[in-house]
């Protein structure tokens, strides 16, 4: 396993107490595996990609748990030794593509400053490699493009940038955080499949977050659905879609909307909403919105447990659940 | 016939290059020349810098030399401005304090500006250092700018070089509070967060990265106070704090200027002159480097 998170918890110091963002995920993630990590707003998606990377500030945060990376635990490494891991072994694409790059030097000289961290190279050395990395992304015309400053290149070659960027120094695992939110839908497919293709070419390991089901349903192999902190399931990315077991996970799916079929008809929504970090229920985290709630889910926090092999669900009434009807048009 | 059409031609990278290379330069010069604030504010300034150092080699007149017999003249003659109560020339003591001056408020701005980048920049990134500087800036800013250079100038005694310490001590606290809020916002940009999921550390994300970015409202402000040290410098001379005499500056000029304004106005209106001339082309030229600088022009235009 590349991969291995176990009970992570990342707690924040806030002037109004400590906050615990992310409670205890687990997941894992195998080499040349893309794996799907949805969720709305504020569920803790992004805190769990920054707490891999140990990128939140260090004064005001507390980690527990561990991440095993090809064994190694992140979390006893030295901020030096981090500094080599960040960017060399593990890598990070960001959501925005229009801030994510330096407006003030050339694309060129930012992917060359990328490779000379992490490789003895020299500047011509690294300048061959900036355009090969470059021109993996297909990018058109690498070698000017590596001359441009990023405010002359449009959303989606910013983003082709930042991938070169990212997979420069050949990473074992890549960490897209909502890597096509801000493109067009064009952009979008384009940037999905090079996601693809190029974990296709390397056994690098993909964690994609995202909170669109659209992108896991197109390139993810597995899933791991958070809600407010805590994976409540997680799934191939074909048993997901067809057998949901968590009630959040069928709303998730139920809120897509449909492109045929009968448009005018409502669109379903998961009532309510999710709960701030500050009030946490007791219980069962969703069951104030979930409609198969009942008593005994608000006393006492159900457990992630396994069913059938390789999934798992954090729900005490998963079995209980009526038969997954589907969406139609999904 | 082969091998001479690749002598000549060049690849399809090298004409990109050029290409991009005459755009960009274009640019900037039409952006520059459309600049009037920047053009004027530029030919007034370089106006004023070359007569303070070019106009005294040609006039051959000593800014100290006493001579008691001609003091007072009014302008015309060889003293084209006329001489002063001790009798010097007066012209050639306005471009001797002009010289100095500028050089004091250049080094000012030079220094200050280092210092608050440094100030700035390091309170910005670290909350508690930030926390701590913060309220020394604020406790330096809450006194008016020319009481605080006296306090310091009576601390230190009267001396050119203690005048640029102590403007330098004024000064300082403007350019880290501008610095700092600028790096503030840059901070919060992705591609900070980008290069440290790259494994750059923070020197290199500081110096390399930030700085850069917080050049142009650095720049604009150092223009500000190049202008402002002018005048406080100006001041902290004209109340005897500042340059000591016989060394002359545009404020001990005005101050001798004083006692006769009566009977010889030329002591008071063209030191007065110089200052308000230079102070004002450097703050056309602080107004002109913002809008060259600001970003946003280059898509509004």
């Amino acid at each position: 396993m590349l991969l291995r998170v176990k009970e992570l918890r990342t707690r924040f110091a806030t002037d109004r107490g400590e906050v615990t963002a992310v409670d205890g995920v687990s997941f894992e993630v195998a080499p040349g595996e893309i794996v799907g990590l949805v969720g709305e707003s504020g569920c803790g998606k992004s805190v769990t990609a920054e707490s891999i990377m140990r990128l939140l500030d260090e004064r005001s945060t507390r980690y527990s748990g561990e991440v095993l990376l090809d064994g190694v635990d992140l979390f006893g490494l030295t901020a030096d030794q981090m500094r080599q891991v960040r960017g060399g072994s593990v890598a990070m694409v960001f959501q925005d593509p229009m801030t994510s790059l330096n407006p003030v030097y050339t694309v060129g000289n930012q992917l060359e400053e990328a490779i000379l961290l992490h490789q003895r190279v020299s500047r011509e050395q690294a300048r061959a490699l900036a355009e090969r990395a470059l021109a993996e992304t297909g990018i058109p015309a690498p070698a000017s493009c590596l001359r441009r400053y990023p405010h002359e290149l449009s959303g989606g070659m910013r983003q082709r940038v930042m991938i070169a960027m990212a997979l420069s120094c050949r990473p074992k695992l890549l960490i897209a955080d909502e890597p096509t939110t801000a493109l067009d839908v064009t952009t979008q497919a384009q940037i999905l499949d090079l996601i693809a293709e190029l974990r296709d070419g390397s056994n690098m390991g993909t964690i994609l977050i995202t909170h669109d089901m659209g992108v896991v349903a197109e390139v993810c192999t597995r899933v791991v659905v958070m809600y407010l902190g805590q994976v409540i399931e997680q799934a191939p990315v074909d048993e997901i879609f067809t057998r949901p077991a968590h009630p959040y996970t069928r709303g998730l799916l139920a809120s897509i909307p449909s492109l045929t079929g009968d448009t005018s008809a409502p669109l379903h929504m998961i009532d309510g909403k999710v709960p701030t970090l500050w009030e946490v229920p007791k219980g069962c985290r969703f069951a104030d919105r979930c409609p198969f709630a009942e008593p005994a889910c608000r006393d006492d926090a159900p457990e992630l447990l396994p069913v059938d092999g390789d999934r798992s669900v954090r729900c005490r009434r998963h079995s209980e659940l009526p038969e997954w009807a589907g969406v139609s048009h999904v | 016939m082969t091998s001479t059409v690749t002598k000549t031609s060049e690849t399809p990278a090298q004409l990109i290059r050029q290409a991009l290379r005459h755009e960009r330069r274009n640019l900037l010069f039409r952006r520059i020349s459309r600049n009037q604030l920047l053009v004027s504010g530029g030919v007034i300034f370089a106006f004023m810098l070359l007569a303070a150092v070019l106009v005294p080699i040609f006039l051959g007149q000593n800014p100290l030399s006493v001579d008691p017999a001609n003091r007072l003249q009014a302008p015309g003659g060889i003293h084209i401005l006329g001489t002063d109560t001790f009798g010097r020339d007066l012209l050639s003591r306005i471009l001797a304090g002009g010289r100095s001056s500028l050089l004091i408020g250049c080094l000012v701005a030079v220094f200050s500006s280092v210092l608050g980048l440094v100030l700035g920049l390091y309170s910005a990134f670290y909350r508690r250092t930030g926390a701590v500087l913060m309220r020394i800036v604020d406790g330096l800013m809450a006194f008016p700018a020319i009481l605080l250079a006296i306090a310091i100038m009576a601390a230190l005694g009267a001396k050119t070089s203690n005048v640029i310490i102590a403007l330098i001590v004024v000064f300082t606290p403007h350019v880290a509070r501008v610095v700092r809020a600028a790096a503030l916002v840059v901070k919060t940009q992705t591609y900070v967060e980008a290069l440290n999921a790259l494994g750059a550390g923070p020197t290199r994300i500081l110096w390399l990265n930030v700085v850069p970015n917080l050049m142009s409202p650095l720049v604009v402000q150092a223009t500000f106070i190049f202008a402002d040290s002018l005048i406080v410098e100006a001041a902290l001379s004209f109340v005897g704090a500042g340059v000591p005499a016989p060394a002359p500056s545009w404020g001990n000029i005005l101050y001798e200027g004083k006692t006769v304004i009566y009977n010889g106005w030329w002591m008071t209106v063209f030191p007065g002159l110089a200052i308000m001339l230079t102070v004002l082309s450097i703050n056309l030229l602080g107004d002109g480097l913002r809008d060259l600088l600001d970003p946003r022009q280059v898509v509004a235009r």
